[in-house]
């Protein structure tokens, strides 16, 4: 047998349709797949969302971790093998502007009444490019061993000399879209303004011993004291504290904390509309929304969910006054600008 | 089973290999180079008029090559120990291959509780009062080499292993025995016949501390950002694809620039000891 040239293309092309032929099985069958975050993200959804949702309805979601669900939603544009990805708003708002998402009328989502308008992720058009299924807070992380919660009470502190080499930051990525608003917001702007925000963020930069995107590292240096204090995630303080470390506690700075709405959207083309749109609808519904707030501390977006006694104690406030304390900025005009705002950061950070 | 078809059955895999790392190569190059379907090189330029980036390339290459330095330093004397090992090879080989069985973000973590500011050196110079303040053993340069080292350097010793094996211990003692002293010894019979391996091993190491990602953002600082770190903030957080071809197109030739040479004196030393190996 003579090898020629053609043979071993058609052999490659055969072989990696066979590779494919495992996902396409998969994404043909009748359960839904839904691409989460790993690090107790995808734990907390099974809980929370896909298991009353198959107990509710007899349909199966199932719960796949992926390091960015972004990503594998740009990866498969054109031919989705997942059904719902979860994001942040900023990623939401990214995708919709690309046109990879599928949009629902209000009627197909019912439950999108119950949540505020300004949360929701709409086209020009007025339809829903995804739902909002919850809430977290960026505030300011502070290992109580190390400093006191007063020491942070405004944004500005975070640029104080005497933090040198005592905070954590995040990367320029996440820094352009949530640190810099709030510093901003401290120094008299908003995500409009950033000149002071960018001031101030040098400030905090040369305070920083080390920058990561890792969760678990930025866990893992708060926990043991490595770094004093560095903005956060509430949903990851909420989840220390379950865990028993009750010496790394976040405080809300007197500008207010970020709020993060995140996104479940749907790609473009996806297979089982009508089930996707049930589980979408119920996604932003109350229940599972107060069964994911008592796991992880998401605090529900849909305005009929209730606070049990129990987690007001656990925030110290009711949602409301929680909300009241939160700043909502304009993530499109954030989301638009992203590239060169990392860009500048970027630029920044190298004259150090 | 007729000679051809095995033939073609045992180069099968190397070609499929060649042909799939080839196309990407092309793939590569001409993602880079094509903007909406045009031949435009605003990618390049905007790189090369980053200074940010200029910055970072260097210390990508810079890095790279105390990594390779360094890993070659620890390697030769440790591949040297093993070859010449009388005891159970087996063993040590197991040792110096143990750490691939952990992962890379495991082993960056295990840095962290030795050299961070609450890590086991600093908490007890700090005990002993020979320091106020912590030292900053890690999220700096140092941070980075150090585990770049110890994910890299069993590559460093496999490679120059492999060519020690080889190098009877006669010709070390024939050496000696001509009342050549040990220094003397290894400089003219053992790293000359080495030459091979370690030139393998230097390729190795540095191509991958050119590529590292994971080490630099576990370990490194704000002012340690490598340029694999950027290529995949490119790719997967802006998916900016493009812009991540141009990026790790301009890695691909730098790191070719010393590369190529090294391969070139390679072939070189090969005819040399094949040609000694005949007279």
């Amino acid at each position: 047998m003579k090898l020629t040239r053609r043979a071993t293309i058609a052999g490659a092309l055969g072989s990696a349709a066979a590779l494919s032929l495992p996902g396409r099985l998969m994404a043909q069958s009748n359960t839904l797949l839904h691409a989460s975050w790993g690090g107790g993200v995808g734990s907390t959804w099974n809980a929370a969302f896909a298991d009353p949702f198959a107990a509710e309805t007899g349909a199966s979601v199932r719960i796949v971790d992926v390091p960015n669900p972004e990503a594998q939603l740009r990866a498969q544009a054109g031919n989705p093998q997942y059904h719902s990805a979860i994001g942040t708003f900023v990623q939401g708002v990214n995708m919709m502007r690309d046109d990879m998402l599928e949009t629902f009328s209000i009627d197909e989502l019912p439950e999108m009444r119950n949540i505020d308008e300004k949360y929701w992720l709409k086209t020009e058009d007025g339809r829903l490019a995804g739902i909002t299924p919850y809430f977290a807070y960026y505030g300011i992380a502070v290992n109580t061993n190390e400093a006191s919660l007063e020491d942070f009470t405004s944004w500005r502190n975070l640029a104080d000399e005497r933090w040198a080499d005592r905070l954590g930051m995040t990367r320029p990525i996440y820094l352009s879209t949530y640190d810099l608003t709030m510093l901003s917001k401290a120094a008299g702007g908003d995500e409009y303004d950033i000149a002071g925000g960018m001031e101030l963020l040098e400030g905090m930069a040369r305070n920083v011993l080390i920058v990561s995107n890792s969760l678990a590292q930025q866990n893992t240096m708060l926990e043991r004291g490595e770094v004093a204090a560095m903005p956060f995630y509430s949903t990851r303080i909420w989840a220390m504290h379950e865990a028993g470390v009750q010496h790394v506690d976040m405080i809300i700075p007197e500008e207010g904390a970020l709020l993060l709405p995140y996104v479940v959207v749907a790609p473009k083309g996806v297979a089982d509309r009508e089930q996707v749109a049930e589980w979408l609808n119920y996604i932003a519904g109350a229940a599972p929304q107060e069964r994911g707030m008592a796991i992880s501390g998401y605090i529900p977006a849909n305005s009929q969910a209730v606070a049990t006694d129990e987690i007001i104690a656990k925030i110290g406030m009711t949602y409301e006054e929680l909300l009241g304390r939160l700043y909502q900025p304009d993530w499109g005009h954030i989301a638009a600008n992203q590239q060169d705002t990392v860009a500048a950061i970027d630029q920044m950070l190298a004259r150090f | 089973m007729p000679k051809p078809l095995r033939t073609a059955l045992l180069l099968a895999p190397s070609a499929i290999l060649m042909g799939v790392f080839l196309i990407g190569l092309v793939r590569l190059v001409s993602s880079s180079l094509m903007i909406d379907g045009q031949f435009d090189i605003t990618h390049y330029v905007d790189i090369l008029n980053r200074p940010d980036y200029v910055q970072m390339l260097g210390r990508t290459l810079r890095t790279a090559a105390l990594t390779t330095l360094f890993s070659l330093l620890i390697g030769f004397p440790t591949a040297y120990y093993v070859a010449r090992y009388k005891g159970n090879r087996n063993f040590l080989l197991l040792l110096i291959i143990f750490p691939w069985l952990v992962s890379i973000v495991v082993r960056s973590y295990g840095w962290m509780v030795i050299l961070g500011p609450r890590g086991l050196i600093n908490s007890f110079i700090t005990w002993t009062g020979l320091v106020e303040r912590p030292l900053r053993l890690m999220y700096n340069d140092f941070g980075v080499i150090l585990g770049l080292v110890h994910v890299l350097c069993p590559f460093m010793i496999i490679a120059i292993l492999s060519v020690l094996m080889q190098i009877p211990r006669s010709l070390e003692e024939a050496s000696m025995s001509l009342g050549g002293r040990p220094a003397y010894s290894f400089r003219t019979v053992l790293l000359p016949l080495s030459l091979p391996g370690i030139l393998t091993g230097i390729t190795l190491v540095y191509l991958m501390a050119t590529g590292a990602i994971v080490t630099p953002l576990l370990l490194g600082g704000l002012r340690n950002t490598m340029l694999g770190t950027e290529i995949f903030q490119e790719v997967m957080h802006f998916f900016n694809y493009p812009k991540a071809a141009a990026l790790a197109t301009v890695l691909l030739v730098t790191a070719l620039v010393v590369v190529i040479p090294i391969q070139i004196f390679e072939r070189w030393l090969a005819r040399r000891l094949r040609e000694g190996e005949s007279h």
